[in-house]
């Protein structure tokens, strides 16, 4: 039966590995290692199929032994060792990910927002200043986010941006636009949140926008949430890199 | 994961120290306890040489599918609890006892067991619990890499379940000893 599951494992692990399904979960830089991940399973899946349950010999000497050979004695090829049970449990992910293809998370993870001040430890590496002159320039939220909150946005003061993210939280004139931020997986996805004052319709909740617009200060003393003034807002479809990195 | 952690602390690089000394301490004391008292886990690793009259790279293969699948088993296991516990604990209980240090050190050392957030990423989240003291954030460094969900799953997986349960709380105490030591000292 191990040779079934690790083909299993293996066929969706490799599928991901190669489509974007793979920036749902991971960090794009890990592909590499999954890609080789799941070919050594297939491959191991195979050698060891074709030796234990597929091998003529296997299966006639499974015929031939008996009853108790089949319980696990180590002359049967087939045999179990103990303890193999909790390995269905490898097809939980594998159903999970042919059966629903578990998305990116979203606007769920973004409701439970942190004092984004931890999420940009201020002063890591020295902040460019921004292009002059070259029309707005497209920051990460993350990027955005650090400038923000670095020496009061110095290096935002005079410039235009554009950020992509989600819309959440509308509010008359204002909403907040999120993006969560990895540092590993999806399971240390961190909300990034920009509060947006947009004159002009409101966008809809949940869409992907593009807004260009000025950073004006911090808008939530406690949770350090950067405001912006919107001169432009673009609905966009949602990027296949669902996260900031 | 120094790097990362020197990214997570930029002001303070002295956390980078003390947790790679926390960490190297715990490894190796876990270790030499284990030698001294413990009791090998090899029982349960005999049955891998029943294979004997096959040749060495089929006994590879079967010993490293075996061990994938168990060990894949398992990490289904303790991501689903790991998932439940990150769903389900509010974030607001992690600042309950942030203001005592010593509450604070047990609260961050049971959260890294619970929450099992990967070694990269955990500076991060050790950054981000500003209301804890140092020394209980070292303490959630040290311990999640050591001994966690997951963590605890796979030694069962691979030792069995009366092995893993004498190791794990031992990792836990010894971890958070001796980051709480290191905390101290250098924080």
């Amino acid at each position: 039966v191990q040779a079934y599951f690790l083909l299993a494992f293996g066929i969706v692990l490799t599928r991901v590995a190669f489509t974007d399904a793979l920036l749902n979960y991971v960090r794009p830089s890990t592909r590499p290692w999954m890609q080789a991940a799941g070919i050594t399973m297939l491959l191991l899946g195979v050698a060891v199929g074709a030796r234990r349950e597929w091998a003529p010999m296997a299966v006639a000497e499974g015929v031939t032994s008996g009853p108790a050979q089949d319980a696990g004695g180590p002359r049967d090829p087939r045999h179990h060792h103990p303890g193999t049970r909790v390995a269905w449990l490898v097809l939980a992910p594998v159903i999970a990910i042919v059966v629903f293809a578990p998305p990116a998370l979203g606007a769920y993870t973004a409701r439970r927002p942190v004092d984004q001040a931890s999420i940009v430890a201020a002063g890591t590496t020295a902040l460019h200043p921004l292009p002059t002159g070259a029309g707005p320039a497209r920051l990460s939220m993350y990027d955005f986010l650090r400038r923000a909150l670095d020496d009061s946005g110095q290096t935002l003061r005079g410039h235009d941006v554009v950020l992509t993210g989600f819309v959440s939280d509308i509010n008359g004139h204002t909403f907040v636009l999120n993006r969560l931020v990895i540092f590993c997986c999806a399971a240390d996805a961190i909300p990034i949140r920009v509060r947006v004052h947009a004159d002009g319709p409101a966008p809809a909740d949940g869409a992907w926008l593009e807004v260009t617009g000025t950073f004006t200060g911090i808008a939530q003393k406690y949770t350090h949430t950067p405001a912006l003034t919107s001169s432009h807002l673009a609905v966009v479809p949602r990027p296949s890199e669902t996260y900031d990195h | 994961v120094l790097v990362a952690t020197s990214i997570a602390f930029p002001s303070r690089p002295i956390v980078v120290v003390a947790r790679l000394l926390a960490s190297l301490t715990t490894a190796l004391v876990v270790g030499w306890l284990w030698g001294r008292f413990g009791r090998s886990p090899a029982a349960k690793a005999d049955h891998h040489h029943d294979h004997d009259d096959e040749p060495r790279w089929f006994r590879f293969q079967s010993t490293a599918a075996h061990d994938i699948v168990q060990g894949l088993g398992m990490l289904v296991v303790g991501a689903a609890a790991a998932a439940t516990m990150k769903v389900v604990v509010p974030r607001s209980w992690l600042t309950t006892f942030s203001g005592n240090v010593w509450l604070g050190i047990v609260m961050l050392a049971g959260f890294a067991v619970l929450l099992a957030v990967c070694s990269v990423a955990d500076a991060f989240v050790a950054s981000s619990l500003i209301q804890f003291s140092l020394t209980a954030r070292l303490v959630f460094m040290t311990v999640g890499p050591a001994i966690d969900l997951k963590l605890l799953a796979m030694q069962v997986g691979t030792f069995g379940p009366r092995f893993a349960l004498r190791l794990a709380p031992l990792t836990l105490l010894v971890a958070t000893a001796s980051a709480a030591m290191f905390g101290w000292l250098l924080l």
